[in-house]
């Protein structure tokens, strides 16, 4: 198994905890010690881009306060996992679209209140924001003008933050069920990469955003909606917690967070209201 | 109709022996048996063997995974041991009742295999929180669910063509079975249920999951009460899991149940279990419940 990974190329159990503790400061993100050799698969490519002989030395740079912030920055590229596609969690979406969604343009309607703010928490390559403008056109219709909708998705990984600014997917992207309503009147087919059509593309904005970085998620108050789907179990107890707070502080009352689908709040928080529906569950700020 | 009205109409229909079925006589003989204290496995035995489908039914019921048996449940009288004289005594009343009313024929071509999939879900479902509650009812909750909805067979008997209204008005206005039921009938399926439990002499455990499934907090006795709140969350979570019968289910909040309540302070652990993994779980559970009232409907 020492293929392809001279010696001192190797990350040791010691050096494994040093350099894990350090991400997990920066970053809330946390590999537990069977992770080993995944971040020394993944990080191994960026001792190479250096030229460093060994992890020991990686991390001596690492160290170094006037490199640090843009080399986590490329760590946090390497080391999350952007797996996503197109109405991921059907059932969910489906209660945001028929339901929650129409229920706070009908309430917002009523307040004369034209603004409606959502936030996609860990937004990976861009489908889900994409996925959410896309049902929200479909619901306002033409009258989508005539609303202030916010879509804004965040990221850690600047390499994925470029690539949703593309807007330009493979076939994995929809391997969820995408009906061809959708992918005909909202994507340009160039062969087998479809770009995502300007009108969607407008709605939404895509920025960089640390998740620990408590004090930048307090600035965006006044949220209706947050998804943070498949996140919290990169988190450990401790930063689920001081997040999910965060969260709950940024919402609205009447707001919903949404999170993925093997997923609860169970032992995290109990501040939020649960609301069930067929297949899937919502937690509300009351 | 005044509500006053169709009620005394429905009465006087269910007192009538034509248009209800009695049940069979292994059910009473049962009910009797397993209300007596002093009985023993050795006095209960006799009764199911003379009815092989019904030792059948209990021993599957056995083998299921309710019990938690790692090996393979083969006599009866392990399989009375097991359940419980009590909890038997729920389940054959819960066989007998499926049995006489599956006989009869479809006259509206309502699907019914639909119902007693969500009854048998419900069962299920109720079985799963009690083990995970910890807690003890001295009835078995597998019976209770099977049984808490059979007030719409009975009014389906009753009037065929307008319980196919019934269910289109509710699916078309978003409202329960029982408003749908009350507004065009002028009664529910508990009442009606109800009322039959009583002819029938069923225990008080099952009569009280039959008349109060949506309302729990109106039972009296402590241990029913518990019994009963078990079926209104797994009657919610069923639908929640789609395992519905004629019902466009939408928004619930569990929590915000009677049931939940007095869930909550019959058991510390419901506070302490994660309630909305086990609801998603329960997605994994449809199989072995359409699997098990297969068999338990004998087709």
């Amino acid at each position: 198994m020492l293929l392809g990974n001279k010696n001192g190329r190797k990350l040791s159990p010691e050096l494994f905890k040093s350099l894990r503790d350090l991400i997990y400061d920066k970053s809330g993100i946390f590999f537990p010690e069977n992770k080993l050799y995944l971040l020394e698969g993944r990080l191994g490519s960026r001792l190479n881009e250096l030229g460093l002989e060994s992890f020991q030395e990686y991390y001596n740079h690492l160290r170094r306060l006037s490199v640090q912030t843009e080399e986590l920055k490329k760590i946090y590229s390497l080391i999350t996992i952007n797996e996503t596609y197109f109405f991921r969690y059907p059932k969910q979406l489906d209660v945001f679209n028929k339901t929650l969604f129409p229920e706070m343009i009908k309430e917002r309607t009523q307040a004369a209140n034209k603004r409606v703010n959502i936030w996609s928490a860990a937004s990976s390559s861009g489908e889900e924001l994409f996925t959410l403008a896309m049902m929200i056109k479909e619901t306002l219709g033409i009258g989508v003008s005539r609303w202030n909708i916010s879509l804004k998705g965040t990221d850690i990984s600047r390499r994925i933050l470029d690539a949703a600014s593309k807007a330009e997917y493979g076939r994995n992207s929809f391997r969820g069920t995408v009906s061809t309503y959708y992918k005909s009147k909202y994507f340009t087919a160039q062969g087998d990469r479809f770009t995502v059509n300007d009108d969607i593309r407008k709605m939404v904005k895509f920025d960089y955003l640390n998740l620990n970085d408590i004090n930048t998620i307090r600035q965006n108050r006044g949220l209706d909606f947050i998804f943070c789907r498949n996140v919290l179990i990169y988190f450990d107890k401790e930063m689920k917690k001081k997040v999910i707070k965060a969260f709950y502080d940024v919402l609205n009352h009447g707001g919903y967070l949404l999170l993925g689908e093997a997923e609860s709040l169970h032992g995290v928080s109990s501040a939020f209201k649960v609301e069930h529906f067929p297949g899937a569950f919502v937690y509300k700020k009351e | 109709m005044s509500i006053e009205r169709s009620h005394k109409y429905y009465r006087e229909q269910i007192n009538s022996l034509t248009r209800i079925p009695s049940l069979p006589l292994i059910a009473t003989e049962l009910m009797q048996v397993t209300n007596d204290d002093r009985l023993s496995v050795n006095q209960l035995l006799p009764i199911i063997e003379k009815d092989p489908p019904l030792a059948m039914k209990v021993l599957k019921i056995a083998n299921s995974a309710y019990y938690g048996m790692h090996r393979k449940v083969e006599s009866l009288r392990h399989a009375l041991v097991i359940i419980g004289m009590k909890e038997l005594g729920d389940l054959s009343i819960g066989f007998s009742v499926m049995n006489t009313l599956s006989d009869s024929d479809d006259p509206a071509g309502l699907h019914w295999d639909k119902l007693w999939e969500h009854s048998a879900g419900v069962g299920h479902i109720a079985q799963l929180l009690q083990e995970s509650l910890g807690i003890q009812t001295g009835s078995s909750p597998y019976a209770l669910g099977l049984l808490h909805d059979v007030g719409k067979i009975i009014l389906y008997r009753l009037e065929p063509e307008k319980y196919v209204q019934i269910i289109e008005y509710a699916l078309e206005n978003l409202t329960s079975a029982e408003e749908a039921e009350n507004h065009i009938l002028g009664i529910d399926h508990m009442t009606i249920g109800s009322w039959v439990a009583e002819k029938w002499q069923l225990p008080e455990s099952i009569l009280n999951a039959i008349k109060y499934h949506h309302s729990p907090e109106l039972v009296q006795e402590p241990a029913n009460q518990v019994s009963t709140a078990l079926v209104q969350i797994a009657d919610i979570v069923a639908n929640l899991q789609s395992i519905s019968f004629g019902r466009n289910f939408q928004r619930s909040i569990p929590r915000e149940e009677t049931g939940w309540v007095i869930l909550r302070n019959a058991s510390q652990k419901l506070a302490e279990m994660d309630f909305e993994r086990f609801v998603m779980s329960i997605e994994d559970e449809v199989i072995v419940i359409k699997e098990l009232v297969k068999l338990l409907s004998g087709h």
